[in-house]
């Protein structure tokens, strides 16, 4: 949690228009944090080199090659050649729940786009799953850095609405990917389907790198109401009256049950799991992944 | 048992043991529609927990129903009261007798009322529990039964006598509760015939039932008897001062107090006593008490100058005060103003014809109670009497005329007068000049008793009859009788007696039957002639130890200091005998500044007023009143009443040997609190206290 007076409180990024320049905010922010950390660089293997074109990061050129050879190489590392992300973003009416600045589906919107522009930034494919409404959007991973303005077209025209079909994302992944790639899904994992999470881990056994960021909202965290109140479903017409005093301690502890085995599940089969709050500023799950991934590389 | 409320008019307030409900209720309409994305969660929740949550609603709603009820209920004042009638025997008639005895002033442990409040309390509790049908009377028991109320329904009625009972508050007396029983018993034969009970609201002591057993009217089969004790649970130790003694001792009076101590546990330190004077004290002690045991603390003080006076002794108080202290009367010290006429003075000290007399009512010189003037014939003038009370006419020849005149006043008027004989007297010249003050005249001088062997002297005669009840010779009664044997008398004055009446008597003869000793009175004057010297000249009586008491008490007998009569004491409700004076035709007795009773000639038994009305303890001044006003005289100024002693012993009566003195009634003892009636606000509060935290508990779970 930062300070709502922080440049990347949501309160702040809440006021700002438009989702690119959010998304840069945040892109600032995250390489920012990068930077101050002891293990700054994306990815450490390397994997071979490549002719300097306009666009690449004057940082990677590889100098020795150039006073050998007197021509401009790039290094490449093994993750960037390779990456195809795709993130899938849950955009069903239970992400339309928001008690601050950002529903959780705004938030988890920010997030996709903020990801998709690191991928992008570092030369890797991003693309996009949009689940949620009729029929789940599919925008194929793209390494090319205008391939953002459509993903950030395509996020911004989605609404918050219709039930949950998280398998969907895992069912279009496998069917479009031809390579080793990356799944990133944002959601709140609100799916009433049984054992959701079996599809992401066919996905991850296929030898697939599974990141999973469990949007929530303070108020489904800490269920801080008082009054009576007739509690109502935001994708069907499902709904409970409930004294909340009553039922507050076994609402929190059945989600943190939930929550337990579904860590406890995706990190059996390998695959990452990062609990996001949309009182936080944005950045801070993006570097929290981004350090913990490093570190799981540089020990596996 | 019947359940009652103090304060029923709140019992409205359960009304309010709904607002739980109706808040749950008001909850569930109003609730909020609120969008959840986490629905699920909740109706697992509710799936899993639905009956847990529904059950605690319940328990809950419950405990705050009963939690306002309680609260409301213990506001209203619920008591519990024994019922006076059985409901399965049909209608009951009571009669409800209360003991306004002086020992229900005791308080009660821990609380400021006392048992006679109690008392009427309990009474009004079982006059409110009154069932229809059933009748109550109600009577005040103390040595006289009062009917406050006769048998009625009407708890108005009852209520009444009650308040009037109640305003007029517990007596002085003792109390006799068999005759309460018996007064009791004539209201219940008055009744038709139905179940008959008596209710005695009591201490319970023993000294108020006697040992005689009730006689019912005729007819009436023996009542069932409750005796309930108002008193708590604990025995009440009570001391008391039961006997206050002033005995005169020379210049100092020692005042000996008496203390009972009617206890069952021996005292853990020693009780203080204080002597109060005109309101202040005048000395303190401390008494050693034993249980049961009678302790004596003797005050010697200074007696004090001046008139008689009302003291009074006070212990530390316990829950009896009434009978801790006890008025005294205190005469005070008064000095008797004596002019001796010396007949016969003398240059030689013990030849001088006052020499045994000056030294007899002055033995000391300091406190004591007579003081004289000692002049010669010749100096006697009619002033010499001014502020005398006695006069002392010793071996005397002559007088002037005028002092014979004044002397003659002097005496109708109340002054006393002693006549000695001796070698001045001329028996002729004494008779002529002295003539009305003389009881009879004088006749010769003799000698009396054989002569010595050597003839030189006569041996003397002893005395023979002494009038012992006479106040001058009244001290001679016990031993001291025989010291007057050894008083020899060699010569007298034969008198001319003759028949004796009221008006002169003979008060000690000679062994001879010659008068020693004779009283003659004048007016309002007494007049005592000895009929040998008051020096050794003709008797040997001064040089005896007797003589010393003789004067000093034969003048102030004539001094009419030995007529003060110290005032009567009684109890509460005795009666007492007020000497009157002759031309008396009436009496007031005054306490407290304003007139108690007005006593007429219907009042007189033997020749006193008797008046039987002291109903509370404390001083009682009387006036003498003859046509309307009020008499001076010589008469004792008031009486004493004091508490019943018997009041003070609050020990418990035995139930077994009461059943046996009540014959064939059946006795129940109901002790200390049982009959009283039981709040129940306390428990209800504590059962409130225990859902509160009850309430808490489940709320948190």
């Amino acid at each position: 949690m930062v300070e709502s007076s922080s440049p990347l409180s949501p309160e702040v990024l809440s006021r700002l228009s438009g989702l690119k320049v959010q998304v840069q905010r945040v892109v600032e922010g995250v390489l920012a944090g990068l930077h101050r950390s002891a293990r700054h660089g994306v990815s450490i293997e390397f994997a071979e080199h490549k002719e300097y074109a306009p666009g690449d990061d004057p940082r990677h050129l590889d100098w020795r090659v150039l006073g050998r050879l007197d021509r401009y190489y790039i290094k490449k590392y093994e993750d960037e050649t390779n990456l195809q992300a795709s993130l899938a973003l849950d955009m069903s009416g239970s992400m339309g729940y928001g008690s601050g600045p950002f529903t959780k589906a705004e938030y988890a919107a920010l997030l996709t786009a903020s990801l998709a522009a690191l991928v992008l930034r570092q030369g890797d494919a991003s693309g996009l799953i949009l689940l949620g409404g009729s029929r789940p959007t599919h925008l194929p991973p793209v390494a090319r850095p205008e391939h953002l303005g459509d993903i950030v077209q395509a996020i911004e025209a989605a609404r918050a609405q219709g039930p949950t079909d998280l398998q969907q994302a895992a069912k279009i992944f496998v069917e479009r990917s031809r390579r080793r790639g990356m799944l990133v899904l944002l959601s709140d994992l609100f799916d009433p389907a049984p054992d959701v999470l079996a599809s992401y881990k066919m996905v991850a056994a296929r030898g697939h790198e599974v990141v999973v960021f469990h949007v929530l909202d303070p108020d489904e965290l800490d269920f801080p109401f008082e009054d009576p109140s007739q509690f109502e479903s935001m994708e069907d017409e499902r709904r409970v009256l409930a004294f909340p005093r009553e039922v507050k301690q076994a609402y929190l502890k059945e989600l943190q049950v939930f929550m337990d085995q579904t860590r406890r599940s995706l990190a059996e089969a390998g695959m990452c799991y990062e609990l996001v709050r949309t009182d936080e500023p944005p950045h801070q799950p993006l570097i929290r992944h981004l350090t913990r991934r490093k570190a799981v590389r540089r020990w596996s | 048992m019947e359940l009652t409320f103090s304060q029923p008019g709140l019992l409205w307030g359960l009304l309010a043991s709904a607002l739980p409900l109706l808040i749950h209720l008001i909850n569930r309409h109003r609730a909020r529609r609120r969008p959840f994305a986490a629905v699920d969660f909740l109706l697992r929740v509710q799936r899993r927990s639905a009956r847990r949550i529904l059950l605690k609603q319940i328990l809950l709603l419950v405990i705050r129903t009963l939690l306002i009820a309680l609260i409301v209920l213990a506001a209203a004042g619920p008591l519990l009261i024994p019922v006076l009638a059985a409901g399965d025997r049909g209608p009951t008639t009571s009669a409800l007798v209360i003991d306004r005895s002086l020992s229900m002033r005791a308080t009660r442990e821990r609380s400021s009322t006392d048992l006679f409040g109690e008392a009427v309390e309990r009474a009004r509790q079982k006059v409110g529990a009154l069932v229809p049908g059933d009748r109550i009377c109600l009577l005040a028991a103390e040595r006289e039964q009062e009917v406050i109320s006769p048998c009625t329904e009407s708890q108005a009625l009852l209520f009444e006598g009650l308040d009037a009972i109640e305003a007029s508050g517990c007596g002085w007396g003792r109390s006799d509760l068999v005759a309460g029983i018996e007064r009791a018993a004539a209201l219940l034969a008055e009744e038709p015939d139905r179940a008959r009970k008596i209710v005695i609201l009591s201490d319970g002591a023993a000294h108020a039932f006697g040992t005689r057993a009730p006689v019912y009217p005729a007819g009436l089969s023996p009542p069932e008897i409750v005796l309930e004790s108002v008193r708590a649970e604990d025995p009440i130790d009570n001391h008391a001062v039961s006997q206050v003694e002033v005995r005169p001792a020379g210049r100092y009076v020692e005042i000996s107090a008496r203390f009972v101590h009617f206890a069952s546990q021996p005292s853990s330190r020693d009780l203080s006593a204080e002597v109060l004077l005109e309101g202040k004290s005048a000395a303190r002690g401390f008494v050693q008490l034993s249980p049961g045991a009678v302790a004596r603390k003797v005050f010697t003080l200074e007696s004090p100058i001046g008139a008689e006076q009302l003291g009074e002794l006070r212990s530390e108080t316990d829950r009896l005060a009434e009978d801790d202290h006890r008025l005294f009367w205190l005469a005070g010290r008064r000095f008797v103003q004596a002019l001796l006429v010396n007949g016969d003075m003398r240059p030689v000290l013990h030849q001088d014809e006052l020499f045994y007399l000056e030294h007899a009512l002055a033995p000391d010189r300091v406190g004591a109670a007579i003081r004289f003037t000692t002049i010669t014939p010749d100096h006697f003038k009619p002033e010499s009497l001014q502020g005398a009370r006695v006069a002392v006419m010793a071996n005397v020849r002559e007088v002037s005329p005028q002092a014979l005149e004044s002397l003659r006043g002097f005496v109708s008027a109340g002054g006393g007068l002693l006549l000695s004989a001796g070698s001045q007297v001329d028996v002729d010249r004494s008779n002529r000049i002295l003539g009305e003050l003389l009881p009879w005249q004088l006749r010769d001088v003799v000698e009396l008793g054989p002569l010595e062997d050597d003839g030189s002297r006569r041996k003397g005669i002893g005395f023979g009859a002494v009038q012992l009840d006479h106040p001058v010779l009244s001290l001679f009664s016990g031993a001291e009788r025989k010291a007057l044997s050894t008083v020899r008398t060699r010569r007298a004055v034969v008198l001319e007696t003759g028949q004796e009446n009221d008006r002169r008597r003979v008060l000690m003869r000679y062994a001879n039957g010659m008068p020693a000793l004779v009283e003659g009175r004048l007016g309002a004057g007494r007049v005592l002639l000895f009929t040998s010297t008051l020096d050794r000249d003709w008797t040997n009586w001064p040089a005896r130890a007797t003589f010393l008491p003789f004067l000093q008490q034969a003048v102030s007998y004539l001094s009419g200091r030995l007529d003060d009569l110290p005032p009567p004491e009684i109890e509460v409700g005795a009666g007492v005998c007020l000497p009157r004076l002759d031309e008396a035709d009436g009496m007031r007795v005054l306490s407290g500044g304003s007139v108690e009773a007005e006593l007429g000639i219907g009042d007189i038994q033997a020749g006193a007023f008797v008046y039987t009305g002291a109903s509370r303890p404390g001083w009682y001044a009387v006036q003498q009143m003859a046509g309307g006003k009020s008499l001076s005289g010589r008469t004792v100024p008031g009486f004493i009443v004091h508490p019943p002693a018997a009041e003070s012993d609050l020990r418990p009566v035995d139930p077994e040997a009461l059943q046996r003195q009540l014959g064939r009634s059946r006795l129940i003892v109901v002790a200390g609190g049982d009959g009283a009636a039981r709040s129940l606000s306390g428990r209800l509060l504590l059962l409130a206290l225990a859902l509160v935290l009850f309430e808490a508990v489940l709320i948190r779970r």
